[in-house]
């Protein structure tokens, strides 16, 4: 069976998009419920439970009564920037997911389709790209806004969103190091064992590349604003940072833009490092398309539900671990995040680029070909990296508070004096 | 006139009132005892700073901490008290210094260059009494608004209510122009030229629009860096309405990008008027009043106000009543800390530790609903005694949880303790050295966390407490990473005391078994003409406590918390005054947050443990 | 003095009335159903604490109590996205134009919850400092009494406005009209906050003493207010 052509294909576009939107959207709606619900678990409370089942409808009564509210315009504020940039904040969020392959292709009798909205040549450079367009909303946000705490907040998000892009582009670079390509589905094909077509690793890239996952998973952190990075709205000391002043759905939809940016970079680390729609320890999953249109493996419409499940159990799981991370973590100050960004994670990226580099360098020159041995052995290069890191992320040599040096190094400060 | 207890020979061989007897032959002539027995030395107002430098500068003296400057005003006509509270550290001894000012001269020196903490309760006796200061650098109202025109709240002659109708004051309150509100620094740095008359002019290009300072430009083009690439200074404006000022603290800040230049700490948003509202209150009445000032840890306020009242009243409360109020106590120590933990937790984003640390204060709560029936506002303390002896089963969930508390305590430190974030955020963050701590008067957990090892349970035990064996957990950096773990510390001491209480209480009465101060039982007032008559006279007029002064204090979980109490021999206090020792912590944040980033400012503040009902009372 | 029932009913002028004299039609019913339905099941609260009921508050939102179960967890303390002021604890003369001003940054519709007695009238402290109930600032739509209330009177009192909500509608213009000249001024007439401030209780041993003369506190304010007006001009 051929991919769909002309017509058909236009047509399945329209169909995915319009299915992928109201997919995505009634995500972002699960995860503002799940989000409370987890963190009621976590805090001993029972979180919304008076509006329909389990409160599931919570999120509906938010929706509805944001948009009925009245809209406030503050008097200070720029107007058309301050109306672009919950736009702004909401698009870049959703139309990333473009990129995102979500099943294996679905047979249809106009021909196969790929479950992917846009089978872009570049790739995740798209996603790099529309990506850093994310940091305008939220700059515009504050700066329109007219007044100091959302221009601090702005100022902090556009900052710290600039620099942790810098880490989260380059955490991917071994990736590409690896896999040559940087399409999203050859990248999942590349995690799955096929006995035919070109090679491949037979394991998901979480393993040979355990650092890379690491860095991408706090850069994607960072960019999502989301604890312990929460810095352009850290509630304690800015309010609500860049979106203070926007009240009903001018808020709802930076909300909307947040939860959708959250569910995307859970879709990326699931498409680049946990195999995608790949279903572990079987085989009948392994459906790959070639670039000349040659289709391997047997694809039908069970799979593709089956493998949509998996796709969307791995990303609500990371998902749980965003707000797992949020509600357990204090957060960190700004100066000690752009230390972190730039004196740190940019360096320890770039040497592991090297390492990982070197290391392909030589299993290619020994000659072993790309597969599982090739994989294991850049897994334990990746554990001793591993180890390396956290004992120098460890605490105290990293993160440091002042810089009056009070505090003598080690040694608890308290103690006792005899009663 | 307030007559004071005779003095005996303990308080005149004191080694500071004979040194100020030989030096100040005249101008210190009248020396009493304090009710609890230290010396009241009564100078002359024209040479209080000359005798404060004395007492704080000679080196046999060392007075190093002024605990507490409050005035006090006997009636209308009378002069105005000022009274300086000194303790010496290094000497472990008590003094009170008193002056009577004139009305027709309300002035004496300003001990600011003395004392640090001198700075606020200076403003705050010019506030309430039209006291002034010579010297004083900034002598302008601190809990009253501005531009307050109604006089000085807590002299004699000024009416409970105000002069003015309620109307007026709604009126005038929401009127108020803005400028009003600011302050003379906030005006400056906004870039108001304020001239020395205290006239204010707007900043030019603001003069056109007579605006108020509130838009991003503030700082007058003439003020402007030479250097264009530095960029102008902000001005942010943190409360009163603002989620990590634990009430409505507002603080003005001045920022160069994110870094603080210069913070202007302002309160009274929460003056309540207690010193007021209890001197036209009977002396139990004031009960209910003193937990409202520190909803964190009530009963140790009530307490601490029997305890004053006691002192007056000169006796002997039961040892069970004694045993029962340390137990209480240190239950409340461990509420105000634990809300302290999880409201800095919250402020430093950690917010789940605020609801596991809400749990364990939802017992305490449990333990206070089934004494009093109220979960914060206690009122548990009556002069003489308590409001009823503990019920059936207390005692057993007070062990209960005195045995399970610890455990919650170790799962929040290993949230925190260790953990890099947290250590990032807390450590070297805030540093108060021991001497400007002790200077600027802090007191409690802060104080200890600079290295000071000064709690008042060890240096003038109250309520038995040098029988019980505890540490005072000490910090070496003094920021505020330590104030954490002395407070984590001092919740683990609070559990052993709380379990060495519960051992030893004893049986026998809760009350002292004189009808004159204490209700007798209803089955006794009916049975006899006599207890019926002092049932009756309780219950009319209320306690009478003899006429003298006494200043007395405890260690809160925030600090030493003073009651200065003036009585005339009648049914209500003449003069009540709470040293709230947050009044006094809050006054370091200037210094404290001086250089530190906007963050960090939430973090210090938060470290210093303030309530506002306290700072503002 | 005047009787009680010739009090104004408060800011609103429709507030209190049942018949609104609109007809009512299938169509405005059910929308106002589903309205009303989002409304009072999402209700964000701005807490505006400031003593005693503030802990309350918070415990009202920790596990034991939970208003998050109502959805009302999301605490929101930017004013622009709240739609219930809970006003916890007492209120200074130095903080109503605060609090006044917080209140006038909401937006459509928003309700007032005045949390404990301090805050509904005073309370115990019938002084010069503390506004004798927030009613004369802002209007409210639900009292809690307590000394603080326990948070089940919290939760109850959020109910209540839950129950307000129900019955109102879209249809009725004059459901939340606002006087936009009214911002600055107290939200009652001067004989109406004089009368509900008489004393009462307890606090009928206070009297008021006028006609003392000018302490020198109004003379330096006075001088300072004069001398700034020659600078302006």
């Amino acid at each position: 069976m051929n991919p769909v052509a002309g017509g058909a294909f236009a047509l399945a576009t329209v169909g995915k998009v319009v299915l992928f939107f109201t997919v995505l959207m009634l995500a972002v709606m699960l995860a503002t419920i799940f989000e409370r619900k987890v963190c009621g678990f976590m805090q001993d409370r029972s979180g919304p439970n008076r509006v329909g089942p389990w409160g599931l409808l919570q999120v509906i009564a938010d929706g509805i009564k944001n948009l009925l509210k009245e809209e406030t315009m503050p008097e200070q504020a720029v107007r058309p920037f301050f109306l672009l940039a919950p736009v702004l904040a909401i698009l870049p969020a959703t139309i990333l997911f473009a990129v995102i392959p979500f099943a294996s292709p679905l047979p249809t009798p106009w021909g196969l389709v790929e479950m992917i909205v846009a089978d872009v040549p570049i790739g995740f450079l798209y996603v790099l790209a529309i990506g850093s367009i994310g940091v305008y909303g939220v700059a515009m946000g504050g700066w329109a806004s007219g007044s100091k705490y959302s221009l601090l907040g702005g100022l902090r998000g556009s900052a710290q969103m600039v620099s942790y892009e810098v880490a989260l582009a380059l955490s991917l670079v071994p990736l590409i190091l690896l896999t040559g390509d940087v399409r999203a589905p050859e990248i999942v094909s590349m995690q799955q064992t096929f006995t035919a077509g070109p090679a491949t690793y037979a394991t998901w890239f979480v393993f040979p590349l355990l650092v890379g996952l690491f860095f991408f998973f706090v850069s994607g952190l960072a960019e999502t604003n989301r604890l312990p990075f929460d810095l352009p709205e850290a509630e304690a000391e800015l309010i609500t940072g860049y979106h203070t002043e926007y009240s009903a759905m001018k808020f709802s939809m930076f909300m909307i833009g947040e939860f959708a940016h959250v569910i995307t970079v859970a879709a990326l680390v699931t498409v680049f490092f946990l195999g995608g729609w790949d279903i572990p320890f079987w085989q009948g999953d392994n459906i790959r398309v070639l670039s000349d249109g040659t289709v391997i493996g047997e694809p039908t419409w069970w799979k593709t539900l089956l493998t949509l499940g998996a796709f969307g159990l791995k990303t609500s799981l990371l998902v749980l671990v965003f707000v797992w991370i949020r509600w357990t973590l204090p957060r960190f100050r700004y100066d000690q995040l752009m230390d972190l960004g730039w004196k740190f994670m940019l360096e320890a990226v770039t040497v592991y680029i090297l390492v990982i580099a070197f290391v392909i360098l030589g299993i290619e020159a020994v000659g072993i070909p790309a597969g599982g041995w090739y994989a294991f052995v850049l897994f334990l290069v990746n554990l001793a990296l591993a180890g390396a890191l956290f004992f120098a992320m460890d605490r105290g040599t990293l993160i440091r508070g002042g810089a009056k040096g009070a505090r003598s190094a080690g040694g608890d400060a308290a103690q006792g004096q005899g009663g | 006139m307030v007559r004071v207890a005779p003095l005996d020979g303990k308080a005149a061989s004191h080694p500071s009132v004979r040194a100020l007897r030989e030096r100040f032959s005249e101008g210190a002539r009248r020396v009493e005892s304090d009710a609890l027995g230290y010396p009241v030395v009564w100078i002359d107002p024209r040479i209080n700073g000359e005798a404060l430098r004395f007492l704080r500068e000679a080196p046999d003296q060392a007075y190093d901490l002024l605990a507490d400057l409050m005035g006090a005003h006997a009636g209308i006509g009378a002069p105005i008290q000022v009274w300086y509270q000194l303790w010496s550290m290094a000497h472990g001894r008590q003094l009170r210094i008193a002056c009577e000012v004139p009305m027709h001269d309300l002035e004496l020196d300003s001990v600011t260059d003395l004392w640090l903490a001198a700075d606020w309760l200076e403003r705050e006796v010019w506030d309430m009494y039209g006291v002034s200061f010579r010297g004083h650098p900034d002598l302008r109202r601190i809990l009253m608004p501005e531009n307050y025109e109604e006089g000085f709240p807590l002299r004699k002659d000024f009416p409970l209510r105000g002069r003015f109708s309620r109307s007026a004051q709604v009126s005038r309150a929401l009127s108020r122009d803005l400028i009003d509100i600011y302050a003379v620094d906030e005006l400056e740095m906004a870039g108001y030229a304020v001239t020395d008359d205290g006239g204010v002019r707007a900043p030019p290009e603001r003069a056109a629009e007579g605006g108020a300072p509130g838009g991003i430009r503030d700082v007058s083009p003439d003020e402007q860096p030479e250097d264009a690439l530095e960029g102008e200074p902000i001005l942010i404006n943190m409360g009163p309405q603002h989620p990590a000022t634990h009430g409505v603290l507002r603080l003005v800040l001045q920022l160069d990008g994110e870094r603080v230049v210069r913070c202007s700490p302002h309160i009274g948003y929460l003056h309540t008027g207690f010193e007021k509202t209890c001197e036209f209150r009977e002396w139990n009445q004031c009960v209910p009043y003193t937990d409202r000032m520190d909803y964190l840890a009530p009963m140790l306020y009530n307490i601490g106000y029997a305890g004053a009242v006691e002192a007056l009243l000169d006796v002997e409360i039961t040892e069970r009543c004694r045993v029962v109020r340390v137990i209480l106590g240190e239950l409340n120590r461990i509420l105000g800390h634990l809300l302290w933990l999880g409201t800095t937790a919250i402020d430093i984003g950690a917010f789940s530790v605020f609801l596991y640390t809400f749990q364990e204060r939802e017992r305490i709560y449990n333990l206070h609903e089934a004494y009093t029936g109220g979960r914060i506002t206690t009122s548990v303390t009556r002069v003489g005694g308590m409001m009823a002896d503990l019920p059936v089963g207390w005692t057993a969930a007070a062990r209960d949880f005195a045995a399970t508390f610890p455990e919650t305590l170790d799962e929040v430190e290993r949230l925190l303790s260790r953990n890099a974030i947290w250590q990032g955020r807390t450590m070297d963050i805030g540093v108060l050295s021991a001497d400007r701590a002790v200077s600027y008067g802090v007191t409690g957990p802060t104080l200890r966390a600079s290295g000071v090892a000064y709690d008042v349970r060890k240096a003038r035990p109250y309520l038995g407490y040098e029988e019980y064996d505890f540490d005072v957990p000490v910090g070496t950096a003094g920021d505020v990473y330590d104030r954490y773990l002395v407070r984590v510390e001092e919740m683990r001491q609070s559990v052993r005391i709380i379990e060495q209480a519960l051992e030893r209480l004893p049986g026998g009465p809760i009350n002292i078994d004189d009808y004159r101060i204490v209700l007798p039982p209803k089955g006794e007032a009916m049975g006899s003409i006599d207890t019926m008559i002092s049932h009756f006279k309780l219950v009319m007029e209320g306690v009478r406590v003899p006429a003298g002064e006494t200043w007395y204090s405890i260690e809160s979980s925030k600090g030493e918390l003073g009651f200065g109490i003036v009585s005339d021999g009648g049914t209500k206090p003449v003069r009540c005054r709470f040293r709230g020792p947050s009044f006094i912590n809050i006054a370091s944040l200037p210094e404290l947050v001086r250089g530190e980033l906007v963050a960090d400012v939430v973090a210090i503040n938060a470290s210093l443990d303030v309530v506002l009902g306290e700072i503002d009372r | 003095m005047k009787p009680l029932d010739t009090l104004p009913t408060g800011a609103h002028p429709g507030e209190g009335r049942l018949d609104t004299g609109i007809p009512h039609n299938w169509m405005t019913t059910k929308l106002d159903y589903v309205i009303n339905w989002a409304r009072r099941n999402s209700l964000w609260p701005m807490p505006f604490g400031t003593a005693c009921c503030a802990i309350e508050m918070m415990a009202s939102a920790a596990s034991k109590y939970d208003i998050g179960r109502f959805g009302m967890e999301r605490m929101s303390f930017s004013p622009r996205q709240a739609d219930l002021m809970i006003v916890a604890g007492r209120v200074t003369y130095k903080l109503a134009p605060v609090l006044r001003r917080v209140w006038d940054q909401m937006p459509q519709p928003k309700w007032c919850v005045s949390m404990g007695a301090c805050a509904s009238s005073g309370g115990m402290f019938d002084n010069y400092t503390i506004v004798q109930g927030i009613d004369t600032i802002v209007p409210v739509d639900v009292y809690v009494p307590g000394c603080p209330p326990r948070p089940e009177g919290l939760i109850y009192g959020l109910l209540m406005i839950q129950e307000k909500i129900k019955g109102e509608s879209l249809a009725d213009p004059r459901a939340r009209d606002e006087a936009p000249e009214a911002v600055g001024r107290p939200n009652l007439p001067p004989e109406t906050i004089e009368l509900v401030a008489q004393p009462f209780g307890n606090s009928t041993n206070q009297n008021r003493m006028s006609g003392l003369g000018p302490t020198s506190a109004l003379a330096r304010s006075r001088d300072r207010r004069e001398r700034r007006l020659e600078h302006r001009d």
